[in-house]
């Protein structure tokens, strides 16, 4: 009887512990003062002329327990220009939630999903708080494991956008398999499909800009756009091979600014080998008509309901990511050839070459870049490298080619890194852009100072050294002064920034902001 | 095995459902209605501006009990303001199923056609689109709420016309046929896409009609649609530029026959002809409406 009593609590307190649940979350906050420049035209708008600061928060919060998981997230945008680089938002609200279970095999979630099938190139459901990209899709979601090998998943719902979600609707399919060929090899492949109908409003305006258009250009518009998508990925020794092919069927889109009805295709690949100190990789894409959007109303980054994978390099120097070419979607060829030489731990050559051009044959980028890092002398890191670029401005940037030709420019650059001791470190960064075209010349130099764990510290200056005089009245500087500190989970940066206008990419994805003056605060932490 | 079934089926089925095909969405027009009389030409002499028309698209139903007060509304405010509002009652799908003891069936294809152009969906009853201006509202975007008619418009009545419109209805000498022959005469420079649209309504049908009070047994329906004699959207004027001038005519013919409906003949004698401007694209702002009889 006593062996009883003794055993009973042990049973409860096993019970308890075992339905406990596990809450973990995270915060990011940034906060902006806005400082009027007409030298650089940060100004002319609300933000610089009025309201002098704005801000944006995500809060997020996810439990797992009794076989569930939820999460939940609250955002908060206090004239935040994340949106509209040039105006105001302001709202706050949950910006998603979800709930997931998983029962014998069979995952359902419900809410706010982010998920993608094979690349993207189909179906991708993504947050960027960069440029305030979240287009979760917001519905139901199911994930059947048929075996260990193989997986099936289905998904509907509208695509979000900020607190509300545009009204079409999108529906997908997915099966991705997960097989050994042999005992060298292995491939996953996958196929997938989505569908979008549109709801009636949006049919309406569709219908309206067509009764508009001359009689010979009209055609019969469709709710429904299917498309579909076949992927494998192959491993097999040193050698990795992903291919994708996908196509998609008639709908309206948008093309120079007018409704036209097309289908559209997509092939997407990327190879790799790697031996011992060597290792080269190619890409290649070539994209058809193939948007993919909510609905043909939508424009620049709204109603986004894919992703399509850019096969330039994303460069993290300066001057150089100035230039990055976005991946297009309605005419892009586009190859990419990277080979590596590593002969030692302390020192290793890369090179690459990008070429893209449209499906007509227009040039649109081209690059040229080498680089080398040198490890061999104590403390010190050695990294210094050149790029020469050709860049199709007035198609990428949406310009007249006759003000803005294509650029040519050559950009060689260093970096020098030195541990002065177990804690603290140095870097300084020198970059130079020589071109004739768009703003002219600019050169680059950062000086950052790391106390380990905590600090960090920089200081920089872009400055247009030889400006070109029909778009740019006079030089300017654009110093960038950087302070981050690091606490356990929390991150705290302040920096005071002059940036010049440009496109800012990330991820493949681009858009036009002007240019920036003032203070920025962020605060990011987890628990 | 199982799971190449499950598999193939789930793929079969998406397969099959791709394939059905579509219909032609509502409003869509492939081919616009050409008269070969369509012209247009700039006039030296401005005529004096028409006092502007406000239309009035009330969406209403035969068993809309709130009804009988927004048409009392809407007549109230016409004697108010005599000669500045013009209305038409849409008989869409919602509180209209034609059941006893309706005699008659005011449910048309075209009152459907209409509010999904306008708004997407069936309104609830009694709303009503006023000047097919934004409501602002998360209601609807288009449809008024019943409340807010008399202030909107006595805001609209100080708007004046950029266009007179002038109207005249001529029988053909085939069987119902009419033709209308409009004249678009900008009085003042004009910038933005424009179309028109015509319909014909008729007056005192007497059948029956929910009410909050009681039920009526011979309720006076007037202005029922009965047809869009344009394409829904409207229709855009011959050679038309984004900017018209000062001076610009544009001369619009149409032809077209009075339906036949099954529960009843439409009366000549009690229709009406509306033909009015309006913006096209998201935009839909009605400019200025002119009314005539028919005969």
């Amino acid at each position: 009887m006593k062996r009883i009593l003794y055993v009973i609590p042990f049973i409860f307190s096993t019970i308890a512990n075992a339905q406990q649940g596990n809450l973990s979350g995270d915060l990011m906050m940034n906060v902006n003062f806005f400082q009027r420049d007409t030298n650089i035209k940060a100004s002319d708008n609300q933000l610089y002329d009025n309201f002098l600061s704005g801000g944006e928060g995500w809060l997020g919060l996810r439990y797992s327990g009794y076989g569930f998981t939820g999460v939940v997230r609250f955002d908060a945008f206090n004239n935040s220009n994340l949106q509209n680089p040039t105006s105001a938002l302001s709202g706050a609200g949950i910006g998603m939630f979800s709930l997931s279970k998983e029962f014998k095999k069979l995952t359902v979630t419900g809410g706010h999903i982010y998920d993608q099938i094979g690349s993207g190139m189909i179906f991708r459901a993504y947050e960027d708080r960069g440029l305030l990209i979240d287009n979760a899709l917001f519905g139901l979601h199911l994930r059947y494991r048929l075996s260990d090998k193989l997986s099936l998943k289905g998904f509907t719902g509208q695509s979000k956008n900020v607190f509300e979600r545009w009204q079409p609707i999108i529906k997908g399919f997915n099966a991705e398999g997960d097989f050994d060929l042999g005992s060298k090899a292995h491939i996953t492949p996958g196929i997938g499909i989505t569908n979008r109908t549109l709801d009636q409003a949006s049919m309406n305006n569709i219908v309206s800009n067509i009764n508009n258009m001359p009689e010979a250009e009209r055609f019969v518009p469709t709710y429904n756009v299917n498309a579909a998508t076949i992927y494998n990925t192959l491993n097999a020794g040193n050698f990795s091979w992903y291919l994708e092919g996908a196509i998609k069927s008639e709908e309206a889109i948008v093309i120079d600014g007018a409704l036209k009805n097309r289908n559209g295709n997509v092939v997407y690949s990327t190879f790799g080998y790697a031996l011992n100190k060597f290792g080269v990789n190619a890409s290649f894409k070539r994209t058809e008509n193939f948007v993919m959007r909510t609905s043909p109303n939508e424009i620049l980054l709204k109603g986004m309901v894919n992703w399509q994978p850019i096969i330039a390099q994303i460069r993290p120097q300066r001057l150089i990511a100035r230039y990055t070419p976005p991946s297009q979607d309605l005419s892009e060829e586009s190859y990419n050839l990277n080979a590596f030489y590593t002969p030692s731990e302390k020192l290793n050559f890369n090179g690459a070459y990008t070429h893209i051009n449209t499906l007509e044959g227009v040039p649109l980028y081209r690059e040229v870049f080498a680089e080398t890092e040198i490890r061999s002398v104590k403390n010190f890191l050695f990294h210094f490298g050149a790029q020469y670029l050709v860049y199709n401005q007035s198609l990428y940037q949406q310009k007249i080619e006759e003000e803005y030709p294509e650029i040519n420019a050559i950009t060689p650059f260093i970096e020098i890194g030195y541990k002065i001791d177990k804690k603290k470190s140095l870097r300084l960064e020198l970059q130079y852009m020589s071109t004739k075209q768009d703003y002219g010349s600019w050169a680059f130099a950062l000086l950052e100072f790391n106390i380990a764990p905590s600090w960090a510290f920089a200081v920089s200056d872009m400055y247009n050294v030889a400006p070109n005089k029909k778009h740019v009245k006079e030089a300017h500087h654009y110093p960038n002064i950087f302070v981050a500190y690091t606490k356990d989970s929390h991150r705290f940066t302040a920096q005071y920034v002059k940036q010049v206008d440009g496109i800012n990419c990330t991820g493949g994805v681009c858009r036009y902001e002007p240019a920036f003056s003032g203070f920025k605060i962020g605060i990011t932490s987890s628990f | 095995m199982k799971n190449k079934f499950i598999l193939f089926s789930a793929l079969a089925l998406w397969a099959l459902s791709s394939c059905t095909k579509e219909q032609v969405p509502s409003g869509l027009i492939l081919k616009d209605q050409k008269n070969t009389k369509d012209s247009t030409y700039v006039i030296s002499t401005i005529p004096a501006s028409q006092s502007k028309h406000i239309l009035v698209e009330e969406a209403t139903g035969v068993h809309c009990s709130n009804c009988p007060l927004g048409a009392k509304i809407l007549r109230d405010l016409k004697t108010q303001y005599p000669n500045k509002i013009l209305s038409v009652a849409v008989y869409s799908q919602f509180l209209n199923d034609f059941q006893a003891p309706s005699k008659y069936d005011f449910n048309s294809t075209d009152a459907m056609d209409l509010v999904m152009f306008i708004e997407g969906k069936d309104p609830s009853k009694p709303y009503a689109a006023i000047d097919r201006l934004n409501t602002g509202s998360a209601d609807f975007n288009y449809f008024f709420k019943l409340n807010n008619w008399a202030s909107k418009i006595d805001e609209l009545l100080v708007k004046t016309t950029p266009l007179n419109i002038e109207l005249t209805s001529t029988p053909t000498g085939e069987l119902n046929e009419y033709l209308i022959s409009t004249k678009t005469i900008f009085t003042e420079d004009w910038s933005g896409d424009l179309a028109m649209s015509i319909y014909l309504i008729e007056d005192h049908v007497k059948d029956y009609q929910d009410s909050s009070v009681v039920k009526i047994p011979d309720y006076e329906h007037n202005h029922i649609l009965r047809k869009i004699i344009t394409p829904v959207p409207g229709s855009t004027f011959k050679d038309a530029t984004t900017t018209k001038e000062k001076g610009r005519v544009y001369e619009k013919f149409v032809t077209f026959t009075i339906p036949t409906i099954p529960t009843t003949t439409i009366k000549k004698e009690n229709c009406h002809i509306i033909a009015f401007v309006h913006k096209t694209g998201t935009d839909k702002e009605i400019i200025h409406a002119q009314e005539i009889e028919l005969e």
